[in-house]
């Protein structure tokens, strides 16, 4: 599995959420993408249920990373 | 609940229209000052006034505040509305009700005023039916919940003193004094508005700014003390008490939107984006003005007037700042977010990471928004100026440039809305990290 990260950091609403579904769409099949965020994307997960994807949201070194990849069918 | 709901939302045309015909307050508060009187200076409840004021506060602020509980309401805070079409319903009545009342006072139609606070009356019992369970009306949660919470408690206590007023000008049933008029005032502004803009702050500026502290140290207290300080306060104030214990209420009132104020510097102080902007800009002038009307509402308070024969000049530049300075410059900053954030959701949501879609700068058009702010807080600071300095001429000055930021924050609102076709600036992120 190869992970592609990016970073929203800094970013203001709604741009850290239109980058992951972007990048999501580019995604290949069985990567994962990481997300490092300021804070825990509330809005997203909805989005991200509807869209068929499973995330997990933690901190790492003191840096919020959101991990997502494709939800089992 | 997991999270954010934006597709719990109300539609776009639900909300939207609160959003847009609040500036058609501002402009009427702004042509009602351009018509004030050589007795402006002499009472603060003469024809014009009552009208630019209750244009200002039941047409600009309540239409602002009211659109974010219906939007705030189901999509952050879990909420739901009982009725859209209801919430459809309200709006026309208020808006006309608020048009005939405001139009009304100024020629001081006794009679019409009260049938136009007939029609407030069934507009914000209308609102409180959608508002409390948008809300969720004290089932604890976010600090936003509780300041809205107790802002509808005293929405209903502002208003039935309203209705009362107007009773005792028609039927003559309590004279209306300074006190009674302050008492009255104080539950409507600080009780209703300012616990509105304070819950809404908490919750929308850590929200855009993407701030870190998302715990505010005072909020839980400054809530309480101001609750406490506004209901003694005004009832202490509606029988007429002398000057000291005036003071210790104004200090008392002030208490709570200062440790308010502190939390929101705090907020901005840890954003994560190192640009300071509109929001942030617009939140920290309000705050400017939140420290000016304080220092005129303990002189106020003192009682002694700027001017012997003139004692509403204080007064008066006191309830400028509070009413446009703070809560209105706090509306301005905050509307040209969520009004973007809701066309966004209803239009941009669905097509993201399929399409390219705009960012929330993309929709605003920013020179124009920055000319209202600048606008407004130019016909701000010139009609205390002209409260201060006893000028009729400066306050019809101040009232025309209050006109055109209301008229220029009417039309930059309607153009996000309208605004079909916007083109996409930011390039899509390519290569990221592997």
């Amino acid at each position: 599995m190869v992970s592609t990260t990016i970073d929203n950091r800094g970013l203001h609403p709604p741009e850290p959420m239109v980058r992951i579904l972007e990048a999501l769409g580019t995604l290949p099949p069985g990567d994962e993408l990481r997300a490092l965020m300021d804070r825990e994307p509330m809005m997203l997960y909805r989005e991200l249920e509807r869209r068929a994807w499973q995330w997990r949201f933690g901190e790492e070194d003191g840096i919020f990373v959101l991990t997502i990849s494709r939800a089992p069918k | 609940m997991t999270g954010l709901r934006p597709r719990e939302s109300p539609p776009l045309g639900v909300v939207a229209p609160f959003f847009v015909a609040a500036p058609l307050g501002l402009i009427g508060a702004g042509w009602m000052l351009m018509h004030s009187g050589d007795d402006s200076f002499l009472a603060v409840n003469t024809g014009t006034l009552v009208a630019a004021t209750h244009a200002a506060v039941l047409g600009w602020l309540t239409l602002s505040i009211m659109g974010v509980i219906y939007q705030l309401g189901p999509a952050v805070l879990g909420g739901r509305l009982v009725s859209v079409r209801l919430a459809q319903a309200q709006f026309v009545l208020h808006v006309a009700s608020v048009s005939v009342f405001v139009l009304a006072a100024a020629d001081w139609h006794i009679q019409i005023m009260g049938t136009a606070a007939v029609g407030l009356v069934i507009s914000f019992s209308l609102f409180l039916v959608n508002a409390f369970p948008a809300i969720r009306w004290f089932r604890g949660g976010p600090l936003a919940r509780w300041y809205m919470s107790v802002a509808l408690v005293f929405l209903v206590a502002t208003g039935g003193v309203g209705v009362s007023f107007v009773g005792a000008l028609e039927h003559g049933w309590f004279p209306i004094t300074q006190g009674t008029l302050a008492g009255h005032v104080h539950l409507g502004l600080l009780g209703f508005i300012g616990l509105m803009v304070m819950g809404s702050s908490y919750q929308l500026l850590p929200m855009f700014q993407v701030a870190h502290s998302t715990h505010p140290k005072f909020g839980p207290v400054a809530l309480p003390i101001t609750l406490t300080a506004i209901t003694l306060g005004a009832i202490t104030l509606m029988t007429n008490p002398g000057p000291e214990v005036r003071v210790v209420i104004a200090l008392a009132m002030i208490l709570g939107p200062g440790l308010w104020a502190a939390d929101i510097v705090n907020i901005l102080r840890t954003r994560s984006r190192r640009t300071f902007e509109f929001q942030g800009q617009a939140t920290m002038i309000s705050l400017g003005f939140l420290g000016l009307a304080a220092v005129l509402g303990i002189m106020a308070a003192i009682g002694q007037p700027v001017a012997p024969g003139e004692p509403a000049r204080l007064q008066l530049a006191y309830g400028v700042l509070a009413i446009g300075g703070w809560f209105g410059v706090t509306v301005i900053g905050n509307s040209f977010k969520v009004v973007p954030f809701i066309v966004w959701n209803a239009r941009y949501l669905e097509k993201a990471g399929t399409q390219p879609v705009p960012l929330l700068a993309e929709l605003v058009n920013e020179p124009w928004r920055n000319a209202t702010l600048l606008l407004h807080v130019v016909g701000v600071l010139v009609v205390a100026s002209a409260a201060l300095a006893g000028s009729l001429l400066l306050l019809h000055v101040g009232g025309f440039v209050l006109l055109l930021a209301g008229l220029s924050d009417f039309s930059a609102l309607l153009f996000i809305i309208l605004r079909r076709e916007v083109p996409v600036r930011r390039p899509v992120p390519g290569v990221f990290q592997r």
